[in-house]
């Protein structure tokens, strides 16, 4: 693969890595981290791609695992300073959601980002996250149900 | 919870964000893998005469014009003024120090500065203190493809981005287990980092600078530091004229299975070294 389709590729899908690495991280600036490390891992990886039609799916685990890896590293360093900084602002009337979401455990909120907002079936989700099936249907299920309750909480205490 | 509400949820793509991306892609070296060389160099020994070999020999010791040449070749493909300055503007640094008896032997074996870039390419050579007892490799090449998670990881995993309970090692001799890959696993694994440069107390690597870290032909760890200025060095560049001191801090961490150690213990190893500024 030359840099040129390596290129295409990323920014056919920078939007979908934005919102991975945010599930993961909770700030612009841990994502971006995490983002230009799995991009760079992945260009000097690029050989063990066998099919370009999966690059997206193949560079979305390699951002999993970059930002799992990340996560490790700024738990040791600042334990309190995660993921409470500042995120760019969702519109107002989004940001309940966008802040429910966050509250929600990364083991939930990933699947469901990568199933409801990026279209991976639960099987490529098993697949990058390393779960079996049963698991990720689950999970997504669960986070639903969550992220409706606590938005519907949300709203309830706002009002 | 429909699609569009979690997506508007996420709010624009910040800025910082898109301007990382773009630059990481930008970066990206399309250079030759050191497999190839280390092929290469494998059937020109066998083949060639004792003076073709002292000549890939002198032409690998060339440092920055190996480099440029062989690993990373994007500038003189796309941006061949670049390439063209980096190349004239070369030059040897003798004037440095580092400490006498520490792990890894520093030495810096070329820079290269182009004014009207406001950039600085510095080429590293790194080999162990003690060879018999040390095995040196860039830290970078740990774990190279992301994949280590530590507890909960597979503890025997058969290929490369499962998540891993033991950590992996990218050298000659393929991706794996450490023991499996170093060329003596009876040493003691050294990881080498350098990805920083002060100009005094001022950081000098700016948005837009990168590093290259790898094994050369002869064990050495060898690592290109491209930087980008900050503004603040970029200034005192400017105003300078004859010699400026430049210091690197490289990170030595002998590998352990303790992560806290393994990541945030080892030692730094300052190298100090003039640059000439016509």
């Amino acid at each position: 693969m030359d840099k040129q389709s390596f290129t295409q590729g990323v920014e056919q899908c920078s939007r979908m890595l934005y919102r991975v690495a945010m599930s993961y991280t909770g700030n612009p600036s841990d994502a971006a981290d995490a983002v230009q490390e799995a991009l760079l891992r992945a260009w000097n990886r690029r050989d063990t791609l066998r099919n370009e039609q999966y690059f997206a799916t193949w560079l979305t685990r390699i951002l999993i695992n970059e930002c799992k890896t990340l996560i490790r590293k700024r738990r040791r360093m600042i334990p309190a300073a995660y993921p409470a900084e500042s995120v760019s602002p969702p519109p107002d009337a989004y940001r309940p959601v966008f802040e429910a979401l966050m509250r929600l455990d990364a083991k939930y909120r990933v699947p469901l980002i990568l199933h409801v907002l990026e279209g991976y079936s639960i099987q490529d989700i098993a697949s990058m996250m390393h779960l079996p099936p049963g698991t990720v249907k689950t999970r997504i299920s669960r986070a639903r149900t969550k992220l409706e309750k606590e938005v519907l909480c949300d709203e309830t205490r706002n009002a | 919870m429909k699609r569009e509400t979690l997506d508007r949820a996420f709010g624009d793509t910040p800025e910082i964000f898109s301007a990382r991306v773009s630059q990481t892609l930008l970066n990206l070296k399309e250079e030759k893998t050191m497999k190839h060389i280390t092929l290469r160099a494998a059937l020109i020994a066998t083949l060639l005469t004792a003076l073709l070999c002292g000549i890939a020999y002198a032409a690998f010791t060339q440092g920055m014009d190996w480099y440029y040449h062989n690993r990373f070749t994007a500038y003189q493909q796309y941006e061949p003024e670049k390439h063209q300055a980096i190349m004239e503007n070369r030059q040897a640094v003798t004037m440095q120090s580092s400490p006498a008896d520490a792990l890894v032997c520093i030495t810096v074996q070329e820079a290269a500065w182009v004014p009207e870039k406001q950039f600085l390419s510095i080429i590293l050579s790194a080999v162990p203190g003690d060879e018999a007892r040390y095995e040196l490799h860039p830290m970078w090449n740990l774990d190279a493809d992301g994949s280590y998670i530590g507890e909960g990881g597979d503890e025997h995993p058969d290929s490369d981005g499962i998540d891993r309970a033991v950590h992996w090692l990218w050298t000659e001799k393929g991706f794996g287990p450490i023991a499996q890959v170093m060329d003596d696993p009876q040493k003691q694994l050294l990881l080498f980092e350098a990805s920083e440069a002060w100009l005094g107390e001022t950081p000098m690597m700016g948005d837009g600078s990168s590093v290259d870290s790898f094994t050369g032909e002869n064990g050495e760890i060898i690592t290109v530091l491209e930087i980008q200025l900050t503004e603040e060095a970029s200034r005192q560049m400017q105003s300078a004229t004859g010699r400026l001191a430049v210091s690197i801090p490289c990170f030595v961490t002998p590998y352990t299975e303790d992560d806290e150690a393994l990541y945030h213990g080892g030692e730094t190893q300052w190298i100090s070294f003039e640059i000439t500024i016509p």
